[in-house]
């Protein structure tokens, strides 16, 4: 954030410093402004080639890094259970160890989305609001339960962290027992015979090697808050004024849609499959362990 | 009799990813299973998987990346400077030459506060689900399941926006480029969809058949990006006429046509956020990079 923003910020005052007559540059047949300012700056359109190509492989770049990014965004949730098809999605392919149907199904639903650029003129503008609506939308709540936990003190410090882990299973957080078996909460005793383990991972509040200390950590947080809320409201504004269906802003329409979408698939499917984020097998194979050991 | 299941802390961790996760974590008794599931699974076992364990999962992604190339991947899905001359039109419609700088700056700044909060996140949780697992973790327990599925549903629709996004920009500079070098060439916007749909098929061929090649891939662009900038800066400085300061800091248009500069400034705002979205993607990374612990402190530092 901090490096990448020094170079944004050295080139937007470039660009603004060597843009020449604005109205040419809006009113581009590129497409681009950028693509202009190089072709006004070096004259040639060899120059401007060249150096607006330079921009594509690094774009296309980040394009390929953002597919892997999304891939494991969607493999995570589908191996907790939280979309449909989720046993499919989550599967990791055994040689190149990369969630393939992941990567399949992520660039089949952005390539539906890049549709909308056919409809719409500022069809650009709207993906892009559509991701900051998204990503804000995503950030702000576990922004805003963090914000409540370090005002009330929950939050172990680094130093501080409990002696052992507990997962208790009477305190809400763990979910019950394994699907099919039916025990909510049966006789805690008996360890050995598939007994209740907890399903759900619950890591103890307790902060990372990371943090922003005190009342520091407290007005950040609250600022970020307030920005996000701010960022979402404007994010679903289209471009200009006055609106008509082709430059409406439809990011509003998609994001809306998901959430209305995952609101109703909660109550039909999603409750039923979906526990919070699991414990695998093996892991719980230790965890089982090392509770008869405490014991 | 409560039944609590209790993992006692005396792993030593002199390792350089020091979690404090992992130093509550495994006990010695749970290591000797976890060298067997390692060993079942052929795999080494080390503190990063630990981490993983004790966030409930097991490995199962390769961890590819190290430190060199983990910062390169941070730095090349924020690619600011490209962002900023693919979309700084949206700021200069609304809001024009001052609106930009001034809002530049307070969208870096706050996104920088932003970014604070989810690696303090990413630093207590290093998990590839990321805000999902962090919801579940911090909501209060009558809404944990529902608002980490609300989360997860977002966080996934907010990245497969975002590679619609980035291929949109691939796909239309293609374009650009066309028009630039063919006069004759008639622009068409469904063209433009089929060149996204070009630099997609590209992204998944890296993605699924040669994935190992990613590491150095990003540590080649790593380079590239910073050669690039250096490229780009140096030639416009050199052959364009500069402009005055005040046509910079003191410029405001309202190319939207709404009714207050204010309106306008807040719109095209909205430009200057998008420069920086997306810098989470090393946090979905955690379980493919060599170490977690340093993770979080790339998205306020690249």
């Amino acid at each position: 954030m901090i490096f990448n923003g020094l170079l944004g910020f050295a080139m937007m005052l470039t660009v603004l410093f060597c843009i020449g007559d604005l109205q040419t540059v809006l009113e581009t047949k590129t497409g681009y402004p950028f693509i202009q300012i190089f072709y006004d700056s070096v004259g040639s359109v060899a120059g401007a080639t060249a150096m607006a190509a330079v921009v594509l492989a690094l774009t296309w770049a980040c394009a390929i890094g953002i597919t892997t990014t999304a891939s494991r965004m969607t493999w995570s949730f589908a191996r907790d259970r939280g979309t449909p098809f989720s046993r499919y999605l989550s599967k990791v392919e055994h040689r190149t160890k990369v969630p393939v149907v992941a990567v399949g199904a992520v660039t089949v639903f952005s390539a539906l989305l890049t549709l909308i650029y056919v409809g719409s003129a500022t069809a650009f503008n709207d993906v892009i609001s559509l991701t900051i609506t998204g990503f804000y939308g995503s950030y702000f709540l576990p922004a805003v339960f963090l914000l409540y936990h370090r005002i009330k003190g929950h939050v172990a410090s680094k130093n501080d962290v409990p002696s052992s882990t507990m997962a208790d299973e009477t305190n809400g957080a763990v979910l019950g027992s394994k699907e099919g078996e039916g025990e909510k909460s049966a006789s805690p005793g008996d360890l050995n015979a598939g007994t209740p383990i907890v399903e759900v991972a619950q890591a103890a509040l307790a902060w990372g090697p990371f943090r922003i200390p005190g009342i520091l950590g407290i007005i950040n947080n609250a600022y970020a808050c307030l920005y996000m809320i701010f960022v979402i409201f404007w994010s679903v504004w289209p471009p200009e004024t006055p609106v008509d269906a082709t430059t409406m802003n439809y990011s509003v329409v998609v994001t809306g849609g998901v959430i209305i979408f995952s609101i109703v698939w909660y109550w039909i499917r999603g409750r039923k499959e979906y526990e919070g984020p699991l414990i695998d097998d093996e892991v719980k194979a230790v965890m089982r362990m090392g509770s008869i050991v405490a014991m | 009799m409560r039944h609590k299941i209790a993992i006692a802390a005396r792993v030593p961790s002199t390792t350089l990813c020091s979690h404090p996760l992992f130093v509550t974590g495994i006990s010695i008794i749970g290591r000797n299973i976890m060298d067997e599931i390692a060993a079942e699974r052929n795999s080494e076992r080390n503190a990063d998987s630990d981490v993983l364990a004790l966030l409930g999962k097991k490995q199962v992604l390769k961890r590819r990346f190290g430190l060199i190339s983990i910062f390169g991947f941070a730095m090349c899905e924020l690619i600011t400077w490209e962002t900023v001359l693919a979309i700084f039109s949206q700021g200069l419609n609304n809001g024009g030459p001052a609106g930009l700088v001034y809002g530049y700056l307070i969208a870096w700044l706050s996104t920088l506060s932003v970014y604070t909060v989810i690696s303090e996140l990413a630093s207590m949780a290093p998990i590839a689900g990321g805000q999902y697992y962090w919801v579940y973790m911090l909501a209060p327990v009558r809404y944990k399941k529902f608002s980490s599925y609300i989360i997860g549903w977002l966080t996934s629709l907010a990245w497969i926006a975002t590679v619609a996004t980035e291929s949109i920009f691939a796909g239309l500079i293609i374009q650009g480029l066309i028009i630039l070098d063919y006069p004759d060439y008639e622009p068409k916007q469904w063209q433009g969809t089929l060149l996204a749909w070009l630099v997609i098929a590209l992204a998944v061929f890296i993605n699924v058949v040669i994935p190992g090649l990613l590491p150095k891939f990003e540590t080649f662009i790593l380079v590239f990006h910073c050669a690039g900038f250096i490229a780009i800066m140096a030639v416009l400085w050199v052959y364009s006429p500069h402009g005055s300061a005040s046509s910079v800091f003191a410029t405001s248009l309202n190319e939207g046509g709404w009714p207050t500069q204010g309106l306008s400034y807040c719109v095209g705002f909205l430009g200057n956020v998008a420069t920086f979205v997306g810098a989470d993607a090393s946090v979905h990374m955690a379980e493919e990079s060599t170490c977690m612990s340093i993770s979080p402190l790339l998205l306020p530092s690249t």
